[in-house]
């Protein structure tokens, strides 16, 4: 059935399409209507923009040390979302257009009967867009939000869920748990259907488990829920005696969250614990992403076309840093490889994707730049 | 004596030292300007669009349902001076990469298009990079009367320079073409030195781009009007009009008034960032005039800051003026600058004076000091 539908009527949207971008290219000189009459819709309600979806931050609620939850009311036509997902939060500071990404912690519940969705944020040493967001975002503040993106969603039927969280990795995971509650509430789901769900989380301290209050509540109301906290710093980091002892239920699906370095050895151990088990992870990375190893550090020359520039680049580092170092400001957003906002057409030259290993072919291409290192000169059409 | 400094007369370059501390001040004042960007230039930028998206509403409204010359011509004046401001300080600026920190990908150096025929990307080639690397380099910089007119005795006379003042009122009257065709290098296809093959690429990215600038004003919107066709046609032509004749005013007092120097192509074999201050500060001319004559040059006003500084928001470079007056007073150089008509009558009595056979033959041979 889809493969029907797509082949008749994809040829006929995308002659449309462009007829409609040449159209707007003619009347307007941008590619859609849209990103003419925005100023001017802009200015009438800010979250009236027509070239991207808009919320309103109605609640700023302070976690735990240094994380913050944004309560956001998005546009209608927001598309909604699957717990576990995350979404770019795009925000204007001093002028400057940043996103980031972040999982969304609230219940698609809530979206869906109130309008309403949240981000649940740890601020990021050095970090420029959290950091002032821990300062400065007030209620009233006006956000971009993508539609929502991920993998890491409840699983359709499991016998029993096990989920290993470290630090601000609990916020997608705080979502999944938030629809199941959200849902025998309602009534949707009955509370005797429910399987059996684990959850062990770690932070540093005490007062760093993040949504602590609403874990303990959820764990003394629901029998199937059982909720482990575990404080590294008094209790040590994560371990194959300890996984053995928690997981009793050995779990059908694990979900992991939480930084690289934790997500490495929670995986590898799950592995001896439950080695039946499907292990789901977060994709994107919480740390930097690993550019590639020191042995193979190379220098080869950059060319920007479009502003004759010449320069040296390292086979170390993002082109997109290393196209800003040189004085660019190309547009940009995750900066994680995500979102495509940094595409742009290499004329030459061959680019390693950092994500997925890959290298290019040394031909006329789109990259992205965020997540492209080089391994042969480059020509890039900026 | 030649009234008109040109590089055999009065090429006379300061010391080493002399630039080292003029490129050191320039630098640092542009250091200064750039970390205070932020808001409030984003803010300026915004409502600038507001204002230009207003003017062309309004006026296309205008042309469309007047039935008597005044609102008919108050219409065309409206979407003339829409036209104005998105080509010079909308179009030009964005695509210097004035905004590009603002990381908004529709004030996007990189994608940026405007409304005139010229393609955006032939006009970053031809604009930003030759004209502002090699700015009245004879021979290098193609802006230097667009290879149609004879503005210094650097360039050999021939008996058709006669009646360059015509030529000149006819690129005015077709700027927007005469700028989209810039890139062909016509002077260039004459003397055989390119083939006509080796511009193809660039002739379809101008058909394209050209088809689509007819098509809007003298198809969709005529069309629009139905029995009206003509009456639309005619108003979006004028309109049209007054951007050219503009356009090409205000680019010309930018770089042909009296005080505006030329400069050999020698001098661009390992410049210095001072020699090239000081190229860009003699290359230029600015004129002076009330808040609503900059906004309308796109602060082309200040083209001496726009030389020196081509990629902070033209917006501040009238803050900036007086500390690059101050700079220029230190290190002894001119700073060229006027009223506007004062700047430009000496734009026309260049062109005349130019036009007429020189009484001894230039010396061709340029040597540098
Ligand atoms: S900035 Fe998002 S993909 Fe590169």
């Amino acid at each position: 059935m889809a493969s029907i539908h797509s082949s008749s009527t994809q040829p006929k949207t995308d002659w449309l399409q462009a007829a409609g971008k040449w159209l707007s290219q003619a009347l307007f000189n941008t590619d859609t209507a849209a990103d003419y009459f925005d100023v001017l819709a802009e200015s009438v309600d800010p979250l009236w923009s027509l070239s991207e979806t808009r919320a309103k931050v109605i609640e700023v609620i302070q976690e735990a040390p240094g994380v913050v939850t944004l309560v956001l009311k998005p546009v209608a036509r927001w598309t909604g979302f699957e717990a576990g997902q995350f979404v770019q939060l795009g925000i204007e500071i001093n002028g400057s257009r940043m996103t980031r990404t972040f999982s969304l912690s609230s219940a698609p519940c809530l979206w869906k009967s109130q309008g309403i969705v949240s981000v649940t944020l740890k601020r990021i040493p050095e970090g420029k867009v959290t950091g002032w967001i821990h300062e400065n975002i007030r209620t009233g503040q006006i956000v971009s939000l993508s539609s929502a993106q991920g993998e890491f969603t409840p699983p359709v039927n499991a016998k029993s869920i096990g989920y290993l969280a470290a630090g601000s990795g609990i916020t997608p995971i705080m979502s999944h748990l938030r629809e199941y509650v959200a849902s025998i509430e309602s009534g949707a789901t009955e509370q005797t259907s429910m399987v059996p769900v684990t959850l062990v989380f770690y932070a540093n301290r005490e007062e760093d488990f993040i949504f602590s209050r609403d874990l303990s509540l959820f764990a003394r109301q629901y029998d199937w829920f059982t909720l482990h906290l575990i404080a590294t710093e008094e209790q040590g980091q994560i371990s194959l005696s300890q996984l053995q002892k928690l997981l009793i239920d050995t779990p059908e699906q694990v979900y992991v969250c939480g930084p690289g370095g934790f997500r490495e050895s929670a995986i590898s151990l799950l592995q001896k614990v439950c080695p039946n088990a499907t292990i789901h992870q977060e994709a994107f990375s919480l740390s930097p992403i690993a550019m590639g190893s020191s042995e193979d550090a190379q220098e080869h020359q950059m060319y920007l076309t479009k502003s004759n520039r010449q320069v040296v680049v390292s086979s170390q580092m993002n082109l997109l840093d290393q196209v800003e170092a040189a004085g660019l400001s190309p547009v940009s957003g995750c900066r994680m490889g995500i979102c495509y906002t940094c595409k742009c057409q290499k004329k030459s030259g061959r680019v390693k994707n950092v994500l997925t290993g890959e290298i290019s072919d040394a031909g006329e291409e789109t990259i992205q730049l965020c997540v492209s290192v080089p391994v042969s000169d480059v020509e890039l059409g900026l | 004596m030649n009234a008109y400094t040109n590089l055999s007369a009065s090429y006379d370059t300061p010391s080493e030292k002399t630039l080292e501390s003029l490129a050191c001040e320039l630098d640092s004042l542009k250091a200064q300007v750039h970390a205070d960007l932020g808001e409030r230039d984003a803010r300026y930028i915004r409502n600038i669009i507001k204002l230009q998206r207003t003017l062309e509403i309004a006026g296309r409204g205008l042309i469309h349902f007047s039935f008597t010359p005044i609102p008919f011509a108050l219409g065309v004046m409206s979407l003339g001076v829409a036209k104005i401001i998105e080509n010079m300080e909308i179009g030009h600026n964005v695509m210097h990469g004035q905004y590009d920190w603002m990381n908004d990908p529709k004030l996007h150096s990189t994608t940026y298009e405007w409304d005139t025929a010229c393609d955006a990307d032939s006009w970053r080639r031809t604009h930003n990079y030759e004209h502002h690397t090699y700015t009245n380099v004879i021979g290098k910089d193609r802006d230097y009367g667009y290879a149609v007119l004879r503005l210094s005795d650097d360039e050999p006379w021939h008996p058709m320079r006669r009646f360059q003042f015509g030529y000149y009122v006819a690129l005015s009257v077709f700027f927007q073409w005469g700028v989209a065709l810039h890139e062909l290098e016509t002077e260039k296809l004459q003397r055989r030195e390119i083939t006509l093959a080796s511009k193809k690429p660039f002739l379809k990215a101008f058909a394209k781009k050209g088809f689509k600038q007819i098509f809007k004003d003298y198809v969709f919107f005529p069309l629009l009007a139905g029995p009206f066709f003509l009456k639309v046609a005619a108003g979006n032509m004028i309109a049209n009009l007054i951007r050219n004749l503009w356009a090409s005013t205000v680019i010309f007092c930018g770089h042909f008034t009296e005080g505006a120097k030329t400069f050999p192509a020698s001098v661009c074999e390992n410049e210095s960032k001072g020699h090239w201050y000081y190229r860009q500060l003699l290359g230029s001319g600015n004129f002076e005039g009330g808040r609503a004559l900059h906004i309308l040059s796109g602060h082309l006003s200040y083209q001496i800051e726009h030389h020196l500084f081509p990629d902070i928001p033209a917006h501040r470079y009238a803050e900036m003026s007086p500390r690059v007056r101050e700079i220029c007073e230190a290190h002894g150089l001119p700073y060229n600058t006027g009223s506007f008509w004062s700047q430009y009558k000496t734009v026309l009595k260049r062109i005349i004076r130019f036009a007429r056979k020189p009484a001894t033959a230039p010396d061709l041979s340029m040597t540098t000091a």
